[in-house]
């Protein structure tokens, strides 16, 4: 599990930098972020998964200004590790796994969204202090201040996405187990839910009634792609 | 730079707009010995807020979600290609407009207000948009194509019970958190349903 532990640390922290304090180059996105380590821990399949389930349902609650957003980025990431961990640990469980991990990948966004909230009001604080240093002219001290700032972001960030990790993958670990009936379910049907989610969240996001044709027309487009390739 | 270091608050991509603006003033303020620096305080302190607005609606409410459905669409087709294709999309405007509000505040200095139309941007946001609904209806036809074709009438059932549940919940601007739960309900009491047939 040690090495499970470390992976949550560093690109929890990571994907908490890029999500809201440094860089934004989107990085953290689901779509990317789960594929990527899927791919550094031999399982490119389930992070293509859990990126694809993932990706359009955050897209609902846009991180404007002071607005409080479930933190999906990171929620996905813990959801995708909980998945790997306990796949290798308990095979045979699968859809069930899956199933769990894609539940507590959503209740640790929102968990990880108060998080963001008392991060703000802790670089609130910061703030104040380089506007003090500031005004004395201290430019090290208002640099020093910033670095603090994204420093404490990546550390509080990984360090509450390993704990949510660990809770996440003992937990499920003990229900799945618990579980002896077969999962009447796929895993293919859990990612139909999250698509069917995602795509209705962006149909409310773009859709004009009067625009209707291009949506008619495009959706036969696609129709006709899946049937060419 | 005391005066750079106070509360500034914009969209991260567009700041670079003002922070080129601020370095020509700055510079003017140098060589024509203004009586005061105030205008480049008020300058600063006025772009803030609709930069906010403008940053947040194009790229978050735009561009953000029409890369991501382009990112999908690839990742659906050519596994993963899909997240390539998506950094593509959305970093080439964003890396652009850093490096361009740079060159051009610093051009315009006061003027590049006049580039901040509201129209301006309500134009272009207008064909990403509409971009982003032809790509929504590529996504959305292969999906259901591709659900189709597995012959499994619950599945189809299921795509369209979920789009359903959760266009109800997010008109009333409920969390995500509510259509998510409830759809996996519905699966949990479908797959119970069909496994006792």
């Amino acid at each position: 599990m040690l090495d499970e532990v470390l992976v949550v640390f560093f690109i929890g922290g990571l994907v908490g930098l890029d999500t809201t304090a440094a860089w934004q180059f989107l990085i953290s996105h689901p779509l990317v972020v789960c594929p990527i380590v899927g791919l550094l821990l031999g399982e490119p399949r389930l992070g293509l998964f859990f990126g694809i389930t993932f990706e359009l349902i955050w897209l609902y609650d846009l991180p404007i200004g002071a607005a409080k957003f479930p933190e999906g980025n990171n929620g996905s990431l813990i959801g995708f590790m909980v998945a790997y961990y306990l796949n290798a640990s308990l095979p045979g469980k699968e859809p069930w796994i899956i199933l769990f991990s894609c539940v507590f990948a959503v209740a640790a966004a929102y968990l990880l969204g108060l998080l963001v909230i008392q991060i703000r009001k802790s670089n609130i604080k910061l703030a104040n202090k380089a506007d003090h240093f500031a005004q004395s002219g201290d430019v090290g001290r208002v640099e020093w201040s910033h670095l603090t700032g994204i420093l404490k972001t990546f550390v509080y960030t990984a360090t509450v996405c390993t704990l949510l990790f660990a809770t996440g993958s003992l937990v499920i670990a003990q229900i799945v187990t618990a579980l002896n009936a077969p999962a009447p379910f796929t895993a293919h049907q859990i990612q139909i839910v999250f698509l069917g989610t995602g795509v209705a969240i962006m149909f409310q996001l773009f859709f004009k009634r009067r625009q209707l044709l291009y949506l008619v027309v495009s959706t036969v487009f696609g129709i006709i792609i899946y049937l060419v390739i | 730079m005391q005066r750079h270091l106070e509360y500034f608050n914009a969209h991260p991509y567009l700041a670079s707009y003002v922070l080129g603006a601020a370095a020509r003033l700055e510079e003017q303020n140098l060589f024509d010995q203004w009586d005061s620096s105030k205008p480049i305080f008020v300058f600063k302190n006025r772009l803030c807020g609709p930069m906010g607005a403008i940053g947040d609606k194009f790229f978050w409410g735009t561009i953000r979600p029409l890369a991501a459905l382009i990112g999908l669409l690839s990742a659906l087709l050519f596994g993963f290609l899909g997240p390539v294709v998506f950094l593509i999309v959305h970093n080439i405007p964003h890396i652009y407009l850093r490096y361009h509000g740079i060159t051009k505040g610093y051009r315009m200095g006061f003027d590049i207000v006049r580039e901040f139309s509201k129209k301006k941007f309500e134009e272009s946001g207008k064909k990403l948009r509409t971009a982003a609904l032809i790509f929504l209806g590529l996504v959305f036809g292969y999906i259901l194509i591709s659900i189709v074709g597995e012959s499994n009438i619950m599945n189809v059932a299921l795509l369209m019970l979920s789009m359903a549940v959760t266009w109800l919940f997010i008109r009333k601007k409920k969390p995500i958190v509510w259509p998510v739960v409830i759809n996996l309900m519905i699966l949990l009491f479908q797959s119970y349903l069909s496994g006792n047939q």
